[in-house]
């Protein structure tokens, strides 16, 4: 059966969507206006200087490797923990979502503390995979599980390969995941300065930090945005047609495969990503607990810091979760140009840095909402903006699982477009909103560039407070701020790892 | 009795339609297949979401209908048009309240699942609802902003500076709120703000970040009084800024591999340092540094300088806290930073928890800069009378002893002396040049970016 497409949106839904589409797409036009203040010259510059060039080659490099070794890491272990009798399958389940909870500047810090040669290209390469492969391994993890086994039986009572089948059928998750990977590799720049790595970032901060000169952070901003945009494109292309094989009843579960000798390997596999993934930062931290001289920590403090990182990160994921569900409904159900649209511009906040988010939503706040200017709601937004996305990709798969004809049903039965929606779409897609929410959550748990910019003044979070004590050298005060992140940013990691493996 | 048979040509509707046929009812059988003409039967071929007028019809006028029509997507991919209202709101005439289609069976795990995510969803609000209460309450931190509070910025480290603004709360009667972040993102902040900004002052930890503001015509003027207390090389050339403490650049070296550290920052092209040597191009004091040198040994030679130290294999990196840490931990063997990390480090790893140790170099060579972290209040300030206030206290000797004793920095003002085992400022005898002249600073950048550091 192919993809239900309907031409026209019910108006309930697509004017949030556009409300989430505009949002999205304020940096670009913060970013457009800073950038025409330089005039064509602006461009010509930033154009011509072979560094650019060069570092732009690099971070593509880079996002190409992450990506890959992504896909491999994330593909491997959802297929092992679902479809195998993998040893423990249970608890690699769930420890392999868990990375997500690792701030990828933690991350960088510790391998660079422990191992100092590793910096460099590789080392990046290194931390960035291992803190982003949970972003392919759950949407894989997921799409495994539901996937109706009659196919792979078909293929090999035909003589063909089982690969051959489940990674056809995995080509829209893997490719949602990858890109997400693709967009954060390219965006980051705290773990790749920790790892010495001059990447296309460190040209935007530098312009801001050295040269104090917003015109050709813009310019290079722009750049990011239309690579990213052609990324976005390619991975649409790469989706094309692909739709889920659904019928009307619920797939059986598929048979275990028997690793048989090949038990062992499989088990050094998943034991060779859990140990550096997230053995090591954890031991890392309880290293510099019990080690760290620094004087002791202020409980008043540390309590203060939680409670604020848990409230405007919960915040940030209502929002989001909130904005996400039209927009994932309409790029699950419409094939429309403008259903293209609010789809790709939600992308396009994931792959600036947080800086430029910040400062554009300053540039905006400060004109036309200074009431919300450096309150939280300020900062809830941004955190919309540069993690709508992740929301979305979740929505918008867990639509994708729900049958259309169930909507259809309902409206044959007398409901307008959205009263479906509402009735049987939503409830059906609950689960896959609420594990966007809680990607959402605890990746706003851990950002720091924008919150620094835009939080309430005196307002710390975890990881503002963890800035404060690594800036002056405080390794051993900043570690409880770490471990806590660390340890908060578990839980819905540990759901979500969970969510899989039950 | 005339009935209406939806999905008339699928398997039930058919036996259906033929049943109902056989007892001699009339029948409409509505599907988008087309069907058989049989005696007694209406064959309607419509899609029911095209809210089509026969159909609406034969449903108003229908004394029974079959709905069997349960799978509408079920031959064709596009349903085209919405029903746009269902018919008997439009109409006014009832239609026969339809069966209750069956939903295809819902896994138990679903419902389980469904249930996690509502009480999950319950969880968030709660936190959200408990921190928006805790800020009402002014609790948790996030006050928001106070309209009679001074409001600072600051680029310098709230672990390093907070005990003192602090006491500035406690030492003029004024509440005090202080926002921290790093200087060039905050004076950036300040520029998208313009003036709106909620700043009074702006405290940076480099003479650069406060030369962006003072071009942009941000600042305003500092009183010649204050002014006055520093010497004219750690103040803004226009009176707009005013440094608080003095830094020196100076080479960190490891004694265990480096007896007799370099003596001049041209010495570290040679090739017994390949590969040795720390530094961290994007820092803004490293960039003063080399405007310095720029000033002081001319464009070739620095341009020449930073070639060689590249092609001799220097290490590139993020920040001075990180090259002293290498040096420490046996990574490299020289770095260029400023000298009030090493302070810091000692004081918070103990004397023999450090091994590196700080070489300063002779007056006029460059690497013998002394840069200024300083203050500058805001054109657009609500509390400029109180701004002033704040700088004379940081001007003051209580606020200069914190630096000397605290942040192992330079006092500026006369009276004050540096903490012992400092060489005196003025034996630094570093070379002159403004801080805070941004279009000296962006040439040096353009520097850079020619060389391929930046």
């Amino acid at each position: 059966m192919r993809p239900f497409r309907s031409r026209r949106i019910p108006a309930g839904l697509l004017a949030p969507a556009l409300v989430a589409a505009a949002l999205s797409l304020a940096p670009v036009a913060y970013l457009a206006v800073r950038a025409a203040e330089g005039g064509p010259r602006a461009f010509a510059d930033v154009l011509a200087r072979a560094r650019t060039a060069e570092l732009a080659v690099r971070s593509l490099g880079l996002a190409a490797t992450v990506t890959a070794a992504c896909a491999v890491v994330g593909i491997s272990l959802a297929w092992l923990v679902i479809r195998t009798d993998l040893p423990g399958r249970r608890v690699f389940g769930v420890l392999a979502a868990l990375p997500l909870a690792v701030p990828s500047y933690v991350a960088a810090y510790t391998w660079v503390a422990a191992f100092p040669a590793i910096s460099g290209f590789w080392g990046s390469a290194l931390v960035l995979t291992l803190c982003t492969y949970p972003l392919v391994y759950l949407p894989v993890a997921a799409a495994l599980r539901r996937m109706d086994p009659a196919m792979e039986e078909v293929a090999l009572s035909l003589g063909r390969s089982r690969a051959s089948v489940v990674l056809r059928q995995l080509r829209p998750a893997a490719a949602a995941g990858s890109l997400l990977v693709a967009m954060y590799a390219l965006a980051e720049f705290g773990a790749v300065s920790i790892m010495r790595f001059d990447v296309f970032t460190t040209q935007i901060y530098t312009s801001y930090r050295a040269g104090f000169n917003r015109t050709p952070a813009a310019v290079l901003g722009l750049l990011l945005v239309l690579v990213t945009f052609l990324i976005v494109l390619a991975e649409a292309r790469s989706r094309g047609r692909a739709a889920y094989a659904l019928g009307g009843s619920t797939p059986r579960r598929a048979s275990v495969v028997r690793l048989g000798p090949a038990r062992t390997p499989a088990l050094a596999w998943a034991a060779a990503v859990a140990v550096p993934a997230v053995g090591f930062p954890l031991g890392s931290i309880a290293f510099w607990l019990v080690e760290g001289s620094s004087r002791g920590v202020a409980a008043a403090e540390l309590g203060a810091a939680v409670g604020a990182t848990l409230g405007v990160s919960a915040a940030g994921a209502l929002v989001t979760g909130a904005l996400a569900v039209p927009v994932g409904i309409i790029a699950a159900r419409h094939g429309s140009r403008t259903a293209r649209f609010v789809e790709q511009a939600a992308y396009v906040g994931h792959a600036l840095p947080g800086i430029v988010i910040a400062l554009s939503l300053v540039f905006f706040a400060v004109r036309y909402a200074y009431p919300l200017y450096q309150r939280w709601p300020l900062l809830v937004l941004a955190y919309a903006v540069l993690f709508l996305p992740a929301a979305v990709g979740a929505v918008r798969a867990s639509v994708l699982q729900s049958p259309p004809v169930l909507e259809e049903v309902a409206r044959s039965l007398g409901r307008s477009p959205l009263g479906a929606i509402r009735q049987v779409t939503l409830p059906l897609a609950l689960p896959g909103v609420l594990a966007g929410t809680a990607l959402v959550f605890l990746t706003a748990m851990k950002e720091l560039p924008a919150t620094l910019l835009l939080r309430p003044t005196g307002l710390d979070t975890l990881a503002t407070q963890l800035w404060t004590e690594t800036g002056s050298g405080s390794y051993g005060a900043a570690a409880p701020y770490a471990a806590l992140l660390m340890l908060l940013a578990a839980v819905p990691g540990f759901l979500l790892g969970m969510r899989e493996v039950r | 009795m005339a009935c209406v048979v939806t999905g008339s040509a699928g398997f039930i509707g058919r036996v259906l339609t033929e049943a109902l046929l056989a007892r001699g009812e009339r029948v409409v059988g509505i599907d988008r297949r087309p069907q058989p003409y049989r005696h007694g039967l209406t064959v309607l071929t419509a899609d029911l979401l095209d809210g089509d007028d026969l159909v609406r019809a034969a449903l108003e006028s229908a004394d029974a209908v079959y709905h069997l029509a349960g799978r509408p997507g079920g031959t064709r991919p596009v349903a085209r048009h919405r029903l746009a209202t269902p018919p008997r709101q439009r109409r006014g005439a009832p239609v026969p309240e339809p069966p209750r289609a069956h939903l295809p069976e819902v896994h138990p795990q679903e419902i389980h699942m469904r249930n996690t995510a509502i009480r999950l969803l319950a969880v968030l609000l709660v936190l959200v609802t408990a921190a928006c209460g805790a800020e009402g309450e002014g609790g948790g931190g996030g006050e928001g902003f106070d309209d009679d509070a001074l409001v600072i910025y600051s680029g310098r480290n709230k672990n390093l500076v907070g005990p003192l603004l602090d006491r500035l709360s406690a030492s003029t009667g004024l509440d005090v709120q202080v926002r921290y972040g790093d200087s060039a993102e905050l004076a950036a902040q300040l520029l998208e703000e313009g003036d709106r900004t909620r700043a009074d002052l702006f405290f940076s930890q480099d003479a650069g970040a406060l030369g962006a503001l003072s071009k942009q015509g941000l600042l305003a003027p500092v009183p010649a009084a204050l002014l006055n207390r520093v010497p004219q090389r750690y103040r803004s050339a226009e009176g707009t800024w005013v440094g608080v403490s003095g830094r020196s650049r100076v080479i960190v070296y490891d004694p265990r591999t480096v007896t007799a550290p370099p003596k001049s920052v041209f010495e570290l092209t040679g090739p017994e340092w390949k590969g040795k040597v720390g530094w961290a191009p994007t820092n803004a004091s490293f960039q003063a540094f080399v405007t310095a040198m720029r000033v002081v040994s001319g464009e070739d030679r620095t341009r020449r300088w930073l070639t060689d130290m590249k092609a001799n294999g220097t290490q590139t990196y993020p920040n001075n806290v990180d090259i002293l840490n290498a040096v420490d931990a046996g990574t490299l063997r020289l770095g260029l930073i400023n000298h009030y990390y090493w302070y810091e480090k000692v004081a918070e790893k103990g004397p023999n928890g450090v091994p590196s140790k700080l070489a300063f170099l002779p007056g006029g060579d460059p690497g013998a800069l002394v840069n200024v972290a300083g203050v500058g209040a805001l054109k657009a300030a609500r509390h400029p009378q109180a701004a002033q206030k704040a700088m004379d206290f940081l001007l003051g000797p209580e606020a200069q002893k914190y630096f000397a004793q605290k942040t192992k920095e330079y006092p500026l003002i006369a009276g004050v002396q540096p903490e012992a085992g400092l060489p005196g400022l003025d034996t630094l005898n570093g070379p002159e040049i403004d801080l805070g002249r941004l279009d000296s600073l962006e040439q040096t950048l353009k520097l850079l970016q020619d060389v391929g550091l930046v």
